[in-house]
């Protein structure tokens, strides 16, 4: 079984609350904050590892972004993936999701085939959910997203996902598309050792002009459908009252407030 | 190229999801700003004329419908052909989809067939002269950014239950008891999906157990456990004080994460549900954005915090600094 698990470098979801607005510029100040591997894709990982346990194989960790992003391929195999791919050049950032799903499909025809590609199910940043999906229909493959559990059967993957209403149980042809669900499965520890052994394991950084067949008009801003006006800071325009008091007191102050729209 | 917004009314057991009248108002709000627009629905499905009659809601000038036995399934990969197929031959400029489970699946599928722009989970959409500006939350809702699609068409948008209001009695989006004569259903030529083979397919599907439990999308009154509600016995008060009030029970991210709920039905926030409440109480929530971008439309909100800096505050009109497993059980008692 190969397994292709496509990870995102994000900044750490922890600090959004200190991102700021450049009033001027309009641009989004985030200096300070570190990169992380975005915590769905981390399930993703997990749930690769766990079907190369029951099922034998081979994972290929894939990123798009910048020199940097590098550190999160690392760290993606000290967790226990076996090689890397970096797809990293000017020519692919800019990209929306429908071009950097290109991009990353491409990497992984370049790097492929595999049985089984894995994602997360949304970004911590951007937090579309499209680019898995994205990434099947450039491939031609099927998917689902948002997947509760994974197992393999006659050579098809059987994937459940939850609805509004219920649990739908899939079957689905290889290769294909999966991108999970946070509650998929606990993600492990990584120890120390793993860290070690992950710098020998082998992470190739590729340019634009590596890919075989990638469609410039395709990446970037200039292959972006959908364009970026102007930033906004959400700002809340309440303006918060304290109720002071013991407990009790702002208990009783608290119910005073609500009275009015209790149902007799 | 028409000027048209469609909307997909997805197959809830026959009816429209609730998320259809609310894109449907929203949709009779945005043609008022383009000329000769007309606010189109969209039905998929096995024997869907009964949808596309309930489809047929005030508002709606036309239901388009393509109705295959391959059709009748939760798999967006054949969803997705159909749902093209009808926008390649009709040419719609905008295409709003819910993002249900099936929809936020669906909605990229097709933007990626068509190679047309999608904005995720919209906030709002506004129409200027100039272009359709949909504003889509980044960095947990700590940030708006405006996505337009300035070349390609349809524009499409998803934008979660619960977001928009939902339909005044009589106004658009509401259902017409008669059904609806003003609206036209057309039904699309559909045999070209006899020939076409997804490579999923859906094997079962188990209905949840029916819940007496009010929803959170139901509610006038929220309460919302967070981190700061630790102890076993102060999680169960705070369950109790929602039953009391005739509330829906909501909770921050961590009791997901940990499996004191079961899924994000009960999660407020981002990857959960948007709530807008009469009244939103809140117990030991630290306010990140995240969680507040899904209730941050709530009429009145009440928050306890043990930390009277808390980012939570911002966010309410009332604020407590304390415990939050005293406050809750004080609530109890003066009940
Ligand atoms: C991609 C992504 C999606 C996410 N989606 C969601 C989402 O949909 N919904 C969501 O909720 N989160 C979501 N999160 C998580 C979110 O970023 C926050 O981590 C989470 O909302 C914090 O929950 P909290 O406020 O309950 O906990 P904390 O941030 O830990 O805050 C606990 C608060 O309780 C207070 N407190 C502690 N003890 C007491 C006490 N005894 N009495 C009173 N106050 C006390 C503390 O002062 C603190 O302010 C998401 C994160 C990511 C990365």
């Amino acid at each position: 079984m190969k397994i292709a698990v496509c990870i995102k470098s994000v900044p750490d979801p922890d600090c959004y609350d200190k991102i700021t607005l450049d009033p001027v510029n309009k641009t989004l100040n985030r200096a300070g904050i570190p990169a992380v591997i975005n915590v769905a894709d981390k399930h993703a990982i997990e749930a690769a590892l766990q079907l190369k346990e029951e099922y034998g194989g081979s994972i290929t960790v894939v990123s798009m972004g910048p020199p940097p992003v590098e550190q999160q391929l690392r760290e993606a195999l000290a967790m226990g993936a076996d090689d890397a791919y970096l797809l990293s050049d000017r020519k692919v950032g800019g990209a929306d999701t429908l071009a950097t799903s290109y991009a990353v499909s491409k990497l992984i025809e370049q790097t492929g085939p595999y049985d089984i590609i894995l994602a997360g199910n949304e970004s911590a940043d951007g937090a579309t959910s499209h680019v898995p999906a994205q990434i099947a229909e450039w491939m031609g493959l099927g998917c689902i997203c948002s997947a509760l559990s994974i197992r393999v059967e006659d050579g098809k993957a059987i994937v459940t996902k939850k609805f509004e209403n219920g649990t739908g149980t899939f079957r689905l042809g290889l290769p294909c598309v999966i991108a999970v669900n946070q509650r998929i499965n606990k993600v492990r520890l990584t120890n120390m050792m793993a860290v070690l052994k992950a710098k020998k394991k082998p992470l190739t950084v590729f340019s634009a002009a590596d890919i075989t067949g990638l469609d410039e008009s395709r990446v970037g801003l200039a292959g972006s459908p959908t364009q970026n006006g102007e930033l906004h800071m959400a700002e809340s325009t309440k303006v918060c009252t304290m109720l002071e008091g013991t407990e009790e007191e702002a208990a009783a102050m608290i119910l005073e407030k609500i009275k009015p729209l209790l149902k007799a | 190229m028409n000027r048209d917004i469609w909307v997909f009314a997805e197959n809830f057991g026959g009816r429209p999801a609730p998320v259809y009248g609310e894109l449907v108002r929203k949709a009779n709000e945005m043609r008022e700003k383009m000329q000769e627009a007309r606010v189109c629905g969209v039905v998929l499905g096995k024997d869907v004329d009964g949808l596309a009659a309930a489809a047929s809601v005030q508002g709606v000038d036309t239901v388009y419908v393509m109705d295959h036995p391959k059709l009748d399934t939760l798999d967006a990969c054949v969803l997705k052909e159909a749902f093209a197929a009808l926008i390649r031959a009709y040419n719609p400029e905008v295409v709003l989809v819910g993002a249900t489970a099936l929809g936020a699946e669906l909605a990229p599928g097709i933007a990626g067939k068509l190679k047309t722009g999608l904005a995720a989970h919209c906030v709002d959409i506004e129409v200027t002269e100039k272009r359709i500006n949909c504003m889509v939350p980044a960095f947990g809702g700590r940030v708006i950014s405006e996505i337009y699609v300035p070349a390609t068409r349809p524009v499409m948008a998803s934008v979660r239950p619960g977001i928009f209001d939902a339909p005044e009695p009589a106004g658009a989006g509401a259902p017409v008891t008669a059904g609806n004569p003003s609206t036209q259903v057309v039904r699309a030529d559909s045999s070209f999906l006899d020939s076409v083979t997804s490579p999923v397919e859906m094997i079962a599907f188990e209905q949840d157990a029916p819940s007496a439990d009010l929803r959170l999308e139901d509610a006038d009154i929220v309460v919302c456990a967070g981190r700061g509600v630790s102890t076993q016995e102060d999680f169960e008060n705070v369950k109790a004080l929602a039953g009391k009030l005739n509330a829906a029970f909501g909770c921050t991210r961590s009791f997901v994460d940990l499996g004191f709920v079961p899924d994000e039905s009960r999660m407020i926030g981002t990857s959960g549900k948007s709530v807008k409440p009469q009244l939103f109480l809140g117990f030991g929530i630290s306010g990140a954005a995240h969680h507040t971008c899904g209730m941050n439309k709530s009429k009145l909100v009440i928050t306890v915090n043990r930390d009277e800096k808390a980012r939570m505050f911002a966010n309410s009109d009332y604020g407590v600094v304390g415990d939050a497993g005293k406050v809750v059980s004080a609530l109890l008692k003066q009940l």
